[in-house]
């Protein structure tokens, strides 16, 4: 018979399954056994026997007081809850089998932890991306500032080798050393911009600037640009459009484009021609460059588009990022631009689709003039090199402009205190001080005088913010003698 | 005379505490991993500087449910903690234990920082492992998988467990 106080305790505990129990002297004698080990694996023990020679591994419990073992495993498929319990002199150790329990439970939670590992794991990977990706962004974002940063400071000098150049080629325009070091300058500050453009990370968002320009004068201007390295080569180059008029295009990236494919162009043919067609149309305008050199291997073909591809790799020229440049550039105008024919040594076509937009609002004040007359007029140009200070004085030296120059934004105030000036021509960085900042104190000062910034960096990105910020406008550099009369006279 | 004394590993789901007893005492290990649900007790007879010791080691499901433990921990001679070096969570239970058992600074105690096989896998620093100095605990790093100091750990918290006699 099990005794009351057992049947008892498992009707107050709710232990329902099949269980066994040894009644215990003080001594931990086994004085009687109830019930059947068997059940639960176990032979049965004999009286008289001490509890703890037949269970060892409760030798270090202590049996001065009750106690519960929650799902004991006794084996691999034998799982029981433990009580001890004493009820006057009489000490009671009862196996409660929780085998079926346990098993749905090891289930269960089997499952749960699994998931929560498999969780866990992705979790890191997750995380490991995650860091992986910031170190590479960090690390793309630290490459784009030093090759902008590179690019800016190239630009400076850039500016006095163009520029003097320039100067010389009016006193002596057949002079063929010079003419050399011009067309290689213009090669560097094409080479320059590129560079600029690859290492922004922000060219696929490039924002765009529409603007209307006369098709004969934007085709004329890059048969003009392109022509010194063409006559060079005894190449013809033509250009032709199928409109007269106008289209609004973002002149200054479709003209880097273009500039890129027509010095490719010039570059891969030893004789023949060079065109540049423009097909003006309700929906596109396609611009077809089209030439007779050395033209491109089928298997080519398809990698011309990827950085430092180039057609011939032996023949040293170029960096191999021109077309992969122009190509981001279409994108980011909208445009496409693509290889559309080409055979081996009879010459390549390539095709740049523009979509017809409507012109961004002009953020500019005046419509550029050159008739405007610059006599009695004071121009301040603030720059930290010499050498570009005296070139923009070179430069205007035949203009009725008064020029004065300044080597800081402190010997500029002192100017602006005595001198009336019309137009401040500033660089971006004079010494450690910042054009924004002089600006925002000339504005301060009720200074309204207006304010053209000289800036290496071509992004219209940032020269939209430049225009927001207060400045007037923004001329890039390197500039030559027309483009910086240009300026002058739209701003003055 | 040998004398019996009752250690409980204590740790994270899955940072190895089965493993560990199953390589410590048969001196196998399996790859498949199975959840311990409630405990599973086994002994290993050790003589430790000319003096044996019966461990009763008391491998306890992992700590995820608040105070299931209480049960298991009654009159615990010795402790192993063991924290997972792959698993950065599992150091978290070092704090959230002792916290809620401040009695069990007092037990002798060390601390295996398991599955130092997986190297490509181990996230700790040594700093973090330092910083389990402050507890007072021996520090081993452990593979329940090759054996690396599995032994040696076990000695020494019996070691520790026979001089406090």
């Amino acid at each position: 018979m099990i005794p009351e106080v057992v049947k008892n305790f498992l009707l107050q505990n709710k232990e329902k399954q099949g269980f066994f129990c040894l009644q215990l002297t003080n001594d931990l004698l086994i004085e009687h056994v109830y019930g059947k080990p068997q059940q639960l694996g176990l032979s049965p023990p004999k009286k008289g026997l001490k509890v703890l020679e037949v269970l060892p591994v409760f030798l270090p419990e202590m049996y001065n007081e009750e106690f519960e073992i929650p799902f004991y495993n006794l084996s691999e498929h034998s799982v029981c809850n433990i009580y001890f319990i004493k009820k006057h002199k009489e000490n009671y150790l009862i196996f409660v089998d929780k085998s079926e329990i346990f098993q749905v439970t090891q289930k269960y939670q089997q499952f749960a932890h699994e998931d929560n590992i498999s969780k866990n794991k992705f979790k890191r990977i997750a995380q490991e991306l995650e860091r992986a990706k910031q170190k590479l962004n960090k690390s793309n974002q630290e490459k784009a500032t030093l090759i902008a940063m590179l690019s800016h400071e190239l630009g400076t000098p850039l500016t006095s080798i163009l520029g003097y150049c320039e100067l010389l080629l009016e006193e002596d325009e057949n002079n063929h050393n010079l003419q050399v070091i011009h067309r290689n300058s213009i090669y560097l500050q094409h080479l320059i911009e590129n560079t600029l453009l690859f290492g922004k990370t922000e060219v696929d968002s490039m924002s765009t600037h529409i603007e209307t320009i006369n098709v004969e004068d934007f085709l004329g201007s890059l048969v003009d640009t392109i022509l010194p390295a063409a006559l060079e080569k005894d190449i013809f180059i033509s250009a032709q459009s199928s409109e007269q008029g106008t289209i609004n295009i973002d002149v200054t990236r479709t003209k880097q484009i273009l500039i890129n494919l027509l010095n490719n162009a010039v570059k891969y043919s030893n004789h023949g021609s060079v065109k540049i067609c423009c097909h003006v149309s309700k929906e596109q305008y396609e611009f077809l460059i089209s030439d007779t050199g050395i033209g491109i291997d089928v298997a080519q073909q398809n990698n011309i588009f990827n950085p430092w591809e180039r057609v011939n790799k032996n023949d040293g020229k170029g960096s191999g990022i021109g077309l992969f440049i122009s190509q981001k550039l279409a994108k980011a105008i909208g445009g496409q631009l693509q290889l559309k024919e080409s055979t081996k040594n009879v010459g390549s076509v390539f095709q740049l689709l523009l979509p017809v937009k409507e012109p961004s609002v002009n953020h500019e004040n005046k419509t550029p003039s050159q008739t405007i007359c610059l006599q009695a007029k004071t121009l301040l140009v603030i720059d930290d090199d010499q050498d570009v200070l005296d070139l923009i004085e070179a430069f205007l030296e035949k203009t009725e402009l008064k020029v004065i120059t300044a080597l800081s934004f402190l010997d500029a105030e002192s100017i602006l205190i005595k001198t009336n000036v019309d137009l401040i021509l500033t660089d971006l960085n004079v010494g450690a001080a910042k054009a924004p900042t002089f600006l925002k104190e000339l504005r301060n000062d009720k200074c309204d005088v207006p304010v053209v910034l000289m800036s290496a960096m071509p992004s219209n990105k940032a020269k939209q913010q430049f225009i927001e910020n207060g400045f007037n406008n923004v001329m890039l550099k390197p500039f030559n003698h027309n483009q910086l009369l240009k300026t002058i006279t739209t701003n003055i | 005379m040998s004398v019996a004394k009752k250690i409980c590993l204590i740790g994270r789901f899955a940072v190895g505490k089965t493993s560990l007893v199953k390589q410590f005492i048969e001196k196998q290990f399996g790859e498949k991993y199975k959840t311990t649900v409630g405990v599973s007790i086994s002994t290993k007879n050790l003589t430790v500087e000319n003096k044996d010791i019966s461990l009763v080691i008391w491998d306890i499901a992992g700590f995820e449910q608040d105070g299931h433990y209480a049960h298991y921990m009654r009159g615990v001679h010795g402790l192993i903690w063991v924290l997972d070096g792959t698993e950065p969570e599992s150091f978290k239970i070092l704090e959230t234990i002792n916290n809620s058992l401040p009695e069990i600074k007092q037990v002798p105690s060390v601390c295996f920082i398991n599955k130092c096989d997986l190297v490509d896998e181990w996230v700790i620093k040594e700093s973090e492992i330092n910083s389990l100095k402050e507890f007072n605990y021996a520090v081993y790093k452990t593979s329940a998988k090759t054996g690396e100091n599995v032994e040696a750990g076990f000695t020494k918290l019996a070691s520790l467990l026979l001089s406090s006699l």
